[in-house]
């Protein structure tokens, strides 16, 4: 008995939709006063409406907008449900929560500072997009016992790197979690991240053999890191030149996006250039061809449901393939793509 | 029971003096193992207790039955310390005279020296309580049974800031032979201490800099949601030249914004002034074109000192108004905020006007607009319009279509779509300082 009822879920849900915000905190309420708990709340009602809420996106159902408006409802009610908690005890080291570089997706790592919060670990959390420098610098003010880094994105995981190498540089222990590494931990054992954790409790479970100190990340040098940093110094003009590429194999003008809806299967399109680019340069990090061709599949039912053209996915495929022609551990990563 | 020996211990401090040579370069060797490793474990730890956790963790896991290492930094005193196979115990704080009368004197002293512990109960109790002031550690440390205790003092630059004791298990010493070894351990640690004390004094202090400067936190108003952006052009001095402001009483509210020219904690310190300023005159009157004209009057005499100082600056003052937020705004040179109705295009408000600290004498025209329920004020920097792309700046025209389908949506959803935006357009190019704020008119609360 959580004090969390279907019905809450459901008037949850409802304020969601509305954008909300006074709506969902009586509903929280409500749900406290029956004896849920913080964490309760968390993985009973934020939890799996933000799925939904991510759900109605992919779907084409929300626009972008909503989207966003949903999400600032939920992550305001977590900022208050933290904000009420008592303070844990001073002394003890803290963990630093951050999501990588460019990883907007800040609801799950708040929702994963908050619960650590409840149960009495003291927390600094840096938020969404999160420089190198700024975990750095708060490493050397503040002393963690561990930093804990969210990626969502598989296209991150170049960024997660350079975060990687930067906070073990200051012999202090990495933990990953996030949709962008794999349930076994191999994406982020390549990564040289000190451990994986699935979730809060997992988190909690590796801090008890978690190594004071880590020594310095070994540098990457297999065949695949290489390219992936030189696709990288090269982005802007593979990005460039691929979707310049695909706009004239699909027939697409080009150039009158501004004037476009974002959510219109064009914008999607192009915006997700260098989503994929980063795909393939994850996977290239990371040895693994599952990653660019599970974006590129997403990225297609994402057009499908915004009535795009069904040969927009193949022939990007085909127009980065040409583009990347002279990086031959990519293309092999690329034909693994069915 | 003491805690077994473990071989590698008796290795690096056994007496070599009468062995064989081959015996007496292993254990040469394995000392300038055992260094090089201490070494690399916590040369790259710049924060203090951490790099003391990884010091004494280190020691009693390869050396010694007993290590405690106590830092002292002004009133604050860090100890760190461990029995082999027990817990690292850590108390930080500031520092109570007279807990560690042994430390103080052997820190007096500066000279490395032996603490006999005697076996008689009282005698022994007292002469560990004079060294160790974590109980615990004060049990495990007795439970070893050592007849001594080695202090090694800490000195760097001139002045000791630290004890090392260590203490190995019954009938295990130190003897002449490792003296050296000992020395070059203590001078290893010293350095590698003082070095983390220095960063940590010194980012101190940026720290203590850096919240003065930082934008204030907003205040909270009944009737005004608020959520903002910044991202500095110098992420490692984490302070720029964009400020923001908001303050007065909730029914007549001055909201400011505005960017320095030039970056980093130089820049930091004038918008700081240029803050201070308008929350003065505001104190006198507050219609924000008098307010401006005060504020440059302030800057054109000061800037003698640095004269390529300019500043752009859009000052509005908020007041309720018969159901709706009456906007009387004036602008500094500053980009023009735009209007984010919850129904309805997007308005942009004028702008323009000559920048603070150029002309004397300057008058700033004020403009009045309202916004009725779940209405938006945008306000930016020019480091959101003129982010730069692969090919072309971010843009007025950009920005605007990004907010388009925004209205009436919670600011932090329209904040955090902007900066999306604008972020994914630079990518990992440089960039300017970089704010935005959107006030939201919320009559009945959020």
């Amino acid at each position: 008995m959580t004090g969390v009822s279907p019905g809450d879920r459901a008037a949850y849900w409802t304020a969601l939709q509305t954008g909300d915000e006074e709506h969902a905190l009586r509903v929280v309420q409500d749900a406290q006063e029956r004896g849920a708990s913080v964490v309760d709340v968390l993985v009973e009602l934020v939890q799996p409406t933000q799925v939904q809420v991510g759900d109605r996106w992919e779907a084409g159902a929300w626009t972008v907008a909503r989207e966003h408006a949903a999400t600032a409802v939920s992550e305001a009610v977590v900022r208050r449900l933290g904000a009420e908690l008592p303070r844990p005890p001073a002394g003890e080291r803290p963990l630093l929560l951050a999501c990588a570089e460019q990883e907007w997706h800040a609801l799950p790592a708040l929702l994963v500072a908050c619960t650590l919060f409840a149960w009495g670990h003291p927390v600094v959390y840096l938020g969404a997009n999160a420089s190198g420098e700024a975990v750095v610098g708060r490493v050397l003010d503040t002393g963690p016992r561990a930093v804990l880094l969210s990626a969502s994105l598989s296209s991150s995981l170049l960024r997660v790197r350079r975060h990687i190498e930067a906070v073990r540089g200051t012999g202090t222990p990495i933990v990953v979690g996030g949709s962008a590494f794999d349930a076994d931990g191999v994406r982020a054992a390549r990564l040289g991240a000190t451990a994986y954790a699935a979730s809060p409790q997992e988190v909690v479970d590796r801090l008890r053999t978690l190594p004071r100190h880590v020594t310095r990340a070994e540098p990457l040098r297999h065949p695949g890191a290489a390219e992936a940093a030189a696709i990288q110094a090269d982005v802007d003009d593979i990005v460039r030149d691929t979707v310049d590429a695909t706009d004239r194999a699909l027939g697409l003008t080009g150039g009158g996006e501004a004037a476009v809806s974002p959510d219109d299967w064009r914008v999607v399109l192009a915006t997700h250039v260098p989503h994929l680019l980063g795909c393939v340069s994850g996977g290239l990090l990371v040895r693994d061809p599952t990653i660019p061709a599970a974006a590129g599949q997403w990225l297609g039912s994402l057009l499908e449901r915004r009535g795009g053209d069904e040969r927009a996915v193949p022939e990007l495929w085909a127009a980065l393939r040409h583009r990347l022609r002279d990086y031959p551990e990519a293309i092999a990563l690329l034909d693994a793509v069915p | 029971m003491p805690p077994p020996v473990r071989e590698r211990q008796v290795r690096l401090l056994a007496d070599s003096r009468g062995a064989d040579p081959r015996a007496r370069l292993s254990q040469a060797s394995n000392r300038a193992d055992f260094l090089l490793r201490l070494s690399r474990t916590v040369s790259s730890v710049q924060h203090p207790s951490r790099a003391m956790e990884g010091l004494v963790a280190l020691i009693v896991e390869e050396m010694v039955g007993f290590a405690q290492l106590t830092l002292r930094s002004g009133v604050h005193e860090l100890v760190c310390g461990a029995v082999q196979g027990c817990e690292l115990r850590l108390a930080d704080g500031l520092r109570v005279p007279d807990a560690a009368p042994t430390v103080d004197e052997a820190m007096r002293q500066g000279v490395s020296q032996h603490l006999p512990l005697p076996r008689s109960r009282s005698q022994r109790d007292e002469a560990i309580a004079s060294l160790v002031s974590i109980p615990e550690l004060r049990e495990e440390l007795d439970a070893l049974r050592s007849e001594s205790v080695l202090l090694l003092p800490l000195s760097a630059r001139g002045r000791t800031f630290g004890l090392l004791a260590l203490a190995r298990s019954e009938g295990l010493g130190f003897d002449e032979g490792a003296q050296p070894f000992l020395d070059d351990l203590t001078q290893r640690i010293s350095v590698v201490v003082d070095a983390t004390l220095v960063v940590a004094e010194s980012r101190h202090v940026a720290s203590v800099l850096r919240r003065s400067l930082l934008p204030s936190r907003a205040p909270d108003v009944a009737h005004l949601e608020v959520a903002s952006f910044f991202r500095v052009a110098h992420e490692h001095e984490e302070v720029g030249g964009d400020f923001y402001d908001l303050h007065g009483p909730d029914d007549d509210l001055l909201v400011l914004i505005g960017d320095v020219s030039g970056k980093g904690v130089e820049a930091a310190i004038h918008a700081k002034r240029i803050r201070n300023a308008v929350r003065t005159a505001g104190l006198v009157r507050r219609d924000p074109g008098w307010v401006l004209g005060l504020v440059n009057q302030v800057m054109v005499t000061e800037t003698d000192a640095s004269p390529d100082v300019i500043a752009t600056a859009l000052c509005a003052r908020l007041r309720v108004d018969d159901g709706r937020l009456r906007v009387d705004l004036a602008s500094a040179g500053h980009p023009p905020a735009l209007v984010l109705r919850a129904e309805g295009p997007l308005e942009v408000a004028p702008g323009g006007g000559v920048a603070l600290a150029v002309e004397p004498d300057q008058a700033y025209d004020e403009t009045v607009l309202h916004l009725g329920p779940r209405d938006a004020l945008v306000l930016y920097t020019d480091g959101v319009t003129e982010a730069r792309g692969a090919d072309e700046l971010f843009g007025e025209e950009r920005l605007r279509t990004e907010l388009r389908e925004l209205g009436g949506m919670l600011p932090s959803a329209v904040v955090e779509r902007a900066a999306m935006a604008v972020s994914h357009h630079l990518g990992e190019r440089d960039h300017d300082d970089i704010a935005l704020v959107v006030l939201q008119y919320r009559p009945d609360g959020p």
